[in-house]
């Protein structure tokens, strides 16, 4: 196991493009991270909120992070769409 | 300036000329110069792009306290060793309001004791080894590595033909020197009294000025030093010519800059003018110092160059112990000697040439210079659709604003003349000439900004164009049209508000989702537009000219406020936050925002049939 980890990272030292490709890949994870905390803090101040304008609002911002997310979930599974 | 410097090459190179013809020794320490230079540039640009712009974001960061700036001008100067440099970048980036004038202050102090490592790593390595023999493989290595894709290995490259060529410069200056020892003694020119000493401190101050570095003039010092050729007083009096003459550089640049800037330049000026001034007169007294701690270190030798370096450190320590105690009334001073101009909207209040030296300052300027223009312009839609800046940037909801005054709405082609246009046209030209030496991903930022700067100007000319009929319509007698040409305004104002909310709060997730539901908010405006239209017609509420007015004017709106958001995007969502570092992958598409609005719909209308139930 530790080898083959050793054997990836330096495949990954020369190979510059596939080093920018898992970099990319890394900012993805954690940017997907950070939405989907986004996305259970909206959800949960949702289910505290009783205005009805207020609510439609965030349910708005609410759909916006799942469709943001299902579309990040996709590019890290299929880069090269 | 420019006469003076057209009229300086022909001189320059007569004097040169003349120079190698009547004494052929001279050449070998002018092609050292030479390489030394040339040296000094390939280390500054491979250091600059090794760092990718690190050390104008360190810059940009270290506002916290003067020890902090003091630590960064060292660091920074130690590493491009060029104080000129540093300085350079820290007055452009308080021109650009970015950093404060203390922190500049700081940066002058550090900077001062950063040009001293130079001193030292000549004084130590440089004159007593053979440095032509580690050059010739550095020089190998960097050619190898400078013609490689990858910019890293590229910049590492220009870092070993930088050092190659340094070192191959300080070896060919020493070797001219030890010639030059046959047939000239400058020695019997050594001064005696203050006013010889004065005389030798103008020749150091012009011969760094001519040469545009100080650490020219000091291996010239020291290589003449080493071999006897001058005397210890001599030396020590050009090296203070050479931190004074260093400092012109920077002032010149500074003038195209604004009053923050130049107090800058000129806070660099003083301080070691003001140190100049002290150290002179007490020059006997400092040397004699020196000679103390010289033989307490094991220096003999009356020509060691390590003596200079000595003199060098404790000039510029002597500086910051003048000037830090008199920071506070030396800032105040500044203030009233160059005060604050007059802000006037038609000019760029950040751009200057002296920020061109490096791009990632440039980039740093230009995005101030775009903010500046977006404030102005969405001051001037803001009155051009009838509302008052101050109440429109409270936190009242719009609809609570006061009533449109049709009389008082601003003319929004007079603004952009006025106040838009010129600050424009600067930045475009600045973005170009910046873009001329950038590196990728700097041409990528650069290329934000413009389209930033695109889209401002695009959307005042939007607004522009529905403004006449927001006039005529907005208190028409006739409701349907009034309401619809108030959602117009509205639409407009939340799609302001939302780059306003993007503009002041820190989190870029918080940021980007404002603005990202305004997008859907202006997309599901944009599908029931037509049909709100066609109704109207067909139930013959407004005219068909009221309807197609409107139609433009929503198409106008839409663009608008699209553009408005764009340039939210690009100028207030936080560039190293993780998740706009691949923003194209959260981008949502027409289609997408379509797909979400019929989403929510179809949920809203269940909701509202399981109530009726």
């Amino acid at each position: 196991m530790r080898s083959k980890k050793l054997f990836h990272k330096l495949k990954l030292f020369f190979n510059h493009k596939k080093q920018q490709e898992e970099k990319r890949r890394l900012e993805l994870k954690i940017a997907l991270k950070q939405l989907k905390e986004k996305h259970k803090a909206l959800k949960e101040e949702l289910e505290q909120l009783n205005n009805e304008e207020e609510r439609a609002q965030l349910e708005e911002k609410i759909s916006i992070l799942e469709a943001q997310r299902r579309k990040g979930i996709d590019k890290l599974r299929n880069p090269e769409v | 300036m420019d006469l003076f410097k057209r009229f300086m090459l022909p001189i320059s190179m007569v004097f040169l000329g003349f120079g190698f013809w009547a004494y052929p020794n001279f050449e070998k320490i002018a092609a050292g110069i030479a390489v030394f230079l040339f040296g000094l540039w390939m280390l500054k640009r491979g250091v600059q792009t090794l760092s990718g712009g690190l050390i104008e974001d360190t810059l940009q960061k270290v506002t916290r306290s003067i020890p902090h700036s003091i630590g960064f001008g060292f660091v920074s100067t130690t590493l491009v060793q060029s104080s000129t440099l540093v300085m350079v970048l820290a007055i452009s980036f308080l021109a650009a309001g970015i950093i404060p004038l203390s922190t500049g202050l700081g940066v002058v102090m550090g900077a001062n004791l950063g040009t001293t490592t130079g001193t030292w790593l000549v004084a130590s390595f440089g004159l007593s080894m053979s440095l032509a023999k580690i050059a010739l493989p550095l020089l190998v290595f960097g050619v190898l590595l400078l013609f490689q894709t990858r910019s890293a290995y590229s910049a590492v490259g220009h870092l070993l033909l930088g050092m190659g060529f340094l070192f191959l410069g300080i070896d060919y200056i020493k070797e001219g020197f030890q010639v030059l020892q046959s047939s000239l003694d400058l020695n019997q020119y050594n001064p005696d009294g203050f006013l010889d000493v004065l005389v030798v401190f103008v020749i150091g101050f012009i011969m760094t000025i001519v040469m545009q570095s100080s650490h020219a003039s000091l291996l010239l010092t020291l290589s003449a030093l080493s071999v006897g050729q001058i005397s210890f007083t001599m030396a020590a009096a050009i090296t203070v010519g050479a931190c004074v003459g260093t400092t012109i550089t920077p002032l010149v640049g500074s003038l195209g800059t604004n009053a923050a800037g130049r107090r800058l330049a000129l806070t660099h000026v003083l301080f070691n003018l003001i140190t100049a001034i002290v150290v002179l007169p007490l020059l006997p007294v400092a040397l004699f110092a020196i000679e103390h701690l010289s033989v307490w270190t094991g220096i003999t030798d009356p020509n060691s160059p390590l003596k200079l370096a000595y003199f060098h450190t404790g000039f510029s320590i002597a500086g910051v112990c003048i000037i830090y105690p008199l920071r506070g009334r030396l800032e105040k001073a500044l203030q009233t000697l160059i005060p604050d101009e007059e802000a006037t909207g038609s000019k760029a209040q950040f751009l200057s040439s002296v920020a061109l030296e490096s791009t990632a300052t440039a980039i740093a300027v230009t995005r101030s210079e775009t903010i500046h223009l977006y404030e102005l312009s969405t001051g001037i839609i803001i009155n051009g659709v009838g509302w008052q800046s101050h109440e429109f940037h409270q936190d009242k909801p719009l609809t609570q604003l006061s009533e449109l005054n049709k009389n008082a709405i601003a003319d929004i082609q007079q603004g952009y003349e006025q106040h838009i246009k010129g600050i424009y046209s600067d930045i475009i030209g600045f973005i170009s000439s910046a873009r001329e030496n950038s590196s990728d991903i700097q041409d990528e930022l650069l290329r934000d900004l413009w389209t930033a700067n695109f889209h401002l100007i695009d959307a005042i000319k939007g607004v522009k164009h529905l403004q006449k009929n927001l006039q005529a319509y907005v208190s028409h007698p006739n409701q349907y049209i009034a309401h619809a040409y108030q959602d117009i305004r509205l639409q407009l104002g939340e799609a302001l508000r939302a780059v306003e909310f993007a503009k002041n709060t820190k989190d870029p997730i918080e940021s980007r989702l404002a603005l990202d539901h305004q997008q859907l908010i202006i997309e599901r405006i944009r599908e029931e537009s037509n049909a709100l239209i066609e109704n109207f017609i067909r139930q013959r509420q407004v005219t068909t000219q009221m309807a197609t007015s409107l139609m433009t004017d929503k198409g106008y709106v839409n663009q608008a406020s699209l553009n408005l958001l764009t340039v939210g995007r690009i100028l207030f969502i936080e560039k190293d936050k993780p998740q706009t570092q691949s923003p194209d992958s959260f981008d949502l598409e027409d289609e997408e925002l379509t797909a979400i609005n019929q989403k929510l719909y179809e949920q809203r209308l269940e909701a509202s049939v399981e109530e009726n139930q």
